[in-house]
């Protein structure tokens, strides 16, 4: 049995920023975007903290996260703010987040809490790493047992959730016996109005509140949860858990692909295709004997190395990406393919931790976007 | 698949952060798959000390679809399951579900009244333990369907369990003979149908066939429209459950097909409980393991849909309907139950429910 035939102007492969960006750009201008999406993204295990160093367009960057953000309360803060600090007491630089971001432009002493339980902020170690970091002030490691769960949604309407005002008020009681002005705390909270669960939390215990920057937590959940929503809204299709598993070429160009949902496969067709598969980390790339390579659609890839790590495997593994000639993807036999791009961290030199990240990721999205209008 | 799984791993975590049983029990009860599945083996745990929180894995792979590297960990975990029972005794439920094999076949004996099926037609229609033995109600719902899209559904005289629940348990000597059984039964016939999601699965990676959900089926016939259900029908609440085997493992697609299928039928209306994709509880083996975790797991999906002001709980597969049931905190329905229910009663299409 097939899945019933569909059709698209525009298919974009894979929902993390990248997806999402494009697709939300193609679906305002009025095309009929599709876009496929398959297991966690590398958005959804990000810090979410976006820094615009180095990157092209940082005006137009800046102006469509904070449109998007909005209503999750994310990329509030003014570009430029400066450095974060990691779960793991790392200092990240960045210049777009939420206003409960921790940066360390805050109070001089600072209370953080860890809450039995939870995984995403051990006080002591942070208070530890911060003591060697000259630019953040004194720091205090507090731990509380509230027997609360690492997520909860604050929801999306226009109070928060019964569930979360009860984890709002056991926290104020415990914040209120700390004498610091400011308690940094693992981030809790889910959904659009995480914002305002924090804020009523300010107002309850008379601090400020800041969440510490987590990776494979909840900041990114909400990044993602954020940008997917706004594609979604501009008008494109999700087809959510499917993978694309192969292609059917004629000439330069690509008409369709074959999809996979579950048992069943079927085929979508389209006018443009954009790549926003991802790096290893995502499984836009695989690993073989060879090194990385695309394990879909048969395309050449290329190294560019922009950082460097401590493992050299893990570098390597990240500096390569599919090769492509001014946004459109390279086949192995050199040629180039009219109608494909490639996006975001599938593209050589686009990988986190080697310098870039969401930044460079979402003016890479905005750049194939405006291709993909100039061709169709 | 153990060691692809143990290499696979980026220690990402999103596979505990997903999994429902963990979420519910606590990670002390249950530590989730990443231990289980990639570092239990790994670290060469004594495996019985990990028995208990083995059992609990309902095998919703919720896990497989957070993974960025989309690992198979229901499978590997049933793997580490399967070693555990080669060396211990089995459990008692499981004991007995061996006996009714060995002797009728079928894992699950009547527990009632069961729907009589015809004998020939042309779409074979393979009922499955569960819905035979325990939701005949479900079978004959499927059968009113098959007929309102045009076709006469059949099932063959002496049909077998598809063996899946064995699958789970590694049983390959039973479960060889109960395939060549069933594959003797089934040549000739190009469309099978069944309303069950676990038969469906088993069917298709064991057998080899191409078999149909049921509701895969009607949908895919493009017969059914609005104009095919009762207009007169009194307006109705209801809530749909995301049954595991059928979204993450038939696929997502069934699950679209379904609302499409629901927003035909005048008067409906499908409310939103932001736990549709939770697991029942009732998979894997939980159920009759462990029937408390199962009930706990169904008490707080079934919880959200009476809170979001459904009247009715729906789902497309038999085994949820009856774990959901369990609770008694509201009606319980299988989707094709519902639908058959809506049917317009017209001439040759519809053969009503006894
Ligand atoms: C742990 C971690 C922490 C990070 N922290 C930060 C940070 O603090 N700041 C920062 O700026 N950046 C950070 N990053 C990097 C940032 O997350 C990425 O650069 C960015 O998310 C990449 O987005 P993308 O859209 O290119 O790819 P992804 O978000 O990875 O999306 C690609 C998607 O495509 C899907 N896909 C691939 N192949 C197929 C197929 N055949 N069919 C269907 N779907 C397919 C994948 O499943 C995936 O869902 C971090 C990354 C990680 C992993």
């Amino acid at each position: 049995m097939d899945l019933p035939e569909t059709s698209c102007d525009v298919l974009v492969v894979g929902n993390g920023a990248a997806g999402c960006l494009a697709s939300t750009l193609l679906a305002k201008r009025g095309y009929d975007v599709c876009m496929v999406s398959r297991g966690t993204t590398s958005t959804s295990l990000s810090t979410s903290r976006t820094s615009l160093s180095g990157v092209s367009r940082r005006k137009e960057v800046t102006q469509l996260l904070r449109g998007l953000g909005a209503a999750y309360g994310l990329f509030g803060s003014h570009p430029g703010k400066g450095e974060g600090i990691t779960s793991l007491g790392s200092v990240v630089r960045q210049d777009l987040s939420s206003p409960h971001d921790w940066l360390c432009t805050g109070p001089e002493r600072t209370a953080v809490l860890g809450l039995k339980g939870n995984a995403d902020l051990d006080p002591d170690l942070l208070c530890r790493m911060a003591g060697r970091c000259d630019s953040i002030g004194e720091c205090r490691p507090y731990w509380a047992d509230l027997g609360l769960p690492s997520s909860i949604d604050a929801g999306g309407g226009p109070t928060i959730t019964r569930e979360s005002r009860v984890a709002v008020e056991e926290l104020a009681e415990a914040i209120s016996e700390m004498d610091e002005e400011m308690v940094i705390i693992p981030p809790l909270f889910l959904g659009p109005r995480h914002d305002l669960a924090l804020s009523i939390l300010e107002r309850s215990s008379g601090r400020f509140i800041r969440e510490a920057a987590t990776p494979l937590s909840n900041p990114g959940r909400r990044l993602q949860a954020c940008l997917e929503r706004g594609a979604l809204d501009s008008g494109c299709r999700l087809l959510g858990d499917r993978q694309v598993i192969g292609s059917l070429a004629q000439g330069h160009e690509l008409r369709e692909v074959r999809i996979m949902s579950g048992l069943r496969e079927g085929t979508i067709r389209f006018g443009a295709l954009v790549l926003a598969t991802g790096n290893i980390v995502s499984g836009g790339l695989q690993v073989g004997c060879d090194g990385p390579y695309d394990p879909v659609f048969g395309l050449a890839t290329d190294t560019c190395s922009t950082g460097s790590l401590r493992s050299p495997a893990l570098t390597t593994a990240l500096s390569v990406g599919i090769r492509n000639r001014e946004g459109r993807a390279v086949r192995k036999d050199g040629s180039v393919m009219q109608n494909v791009w490639v996006a975001g961290s599938a593209c050589p030199g686009l990988s986190y931790p080697l310098g870039r990240g969401l930044g460079h990721v979402a003016s890479s999205a905005l750049t194939i976007a405006e291709m993909v209008r100039g061709y169709l | 698949m153990t060691s692809r799984t143990m290499d696979g791993c980026i220690k990402c975590g999103a596979c505990v952060r997903e999994c429902p049983v963990l979420l519910q029990e606590g990670q002390d009860r249950f530590p989730g798959p990443r231990r289980l599945a990639v570092e239990g083996p790994r670290f060469n745990e004594e495996l019985s000390a990990l028995r208990s929180p083995l059992e609990l894995c309902t095998t919703c792979a919720r896990c497989t679809a957070a993974c960025p590297s989309a690992l198979p960990l229901p499978e590997a975990l049933v793997q580490v399951r399967r070693l555990l029972y080669r060396e211990k005794p089995r459990p008692e439920r499981q004991e007995n579900m061996l006996a009714n094999i060995d002797g009728t076949l079928r894992t699950v004996l009547p527990s009632g009244p069961v729907t009589e099926l015809p004998s020939t037609g042309d779409v074979l229609f393979f009922p499955g333990c569960i819905g035979h033995g325990r939701y005949p109600e479900g079978i004959t719902s499927s059968l009113s369907l098959i007929r309102a899209v045009g076709g006469r559904p059949f099932a063959p005289q002496g049909w077998a369990c598809c063996g899946s629940p064995l699958e789970k348990i590694g049983d390959e000597q039973r479960l060889a003979r109960l395939e060549a059984h069933n594959k003797a039964l089934f040549r000739g016939f190009d469309t099978v149908v069944t309303s069950c999601p676990g038969c469906t699965v088993q069917l298709r990676k064991r057998y080899g066939l191409d078999p149909q959900h049921i509701i895969e089926h009607i949908h895919g016939s493009g017969r059914l429209r609005r104009s095919s259900f009762d207009h007169g029908s009194p307006p109705i609440k209801v809530a749909l459950h995301s049954p595991c085997h059928l979204a993450r493992v038939v696929g997502p697609h069934t699950l679209e097909m379904a609302r499409d299928l629901l927003d035909m039928v005048p008067g409906v209306d499908v409310v939103s409980t932001g736990l549709e994709d939770d697991c029942c509880g009732g998979g894997g083996g939980v159920a009759s393991a462990r029937p408390d975790v199962a009930e706990r797991m169904a008490a707080r999906k079934v919880q959200a849909a009476v809170e979001a002001g459904a009247e009715l709980l729906l789902a497309p597969c038999p085994f949820c309907v009856i774990n959901l049931g369990r609770t008694g905190l509201l009606n319980v329905q299988d989707l094709t139950v519902f639908l058959a229910s809506r049917l317009l009663k017209a001439e040759g299409i519809y053969s009503p429910i006894p």
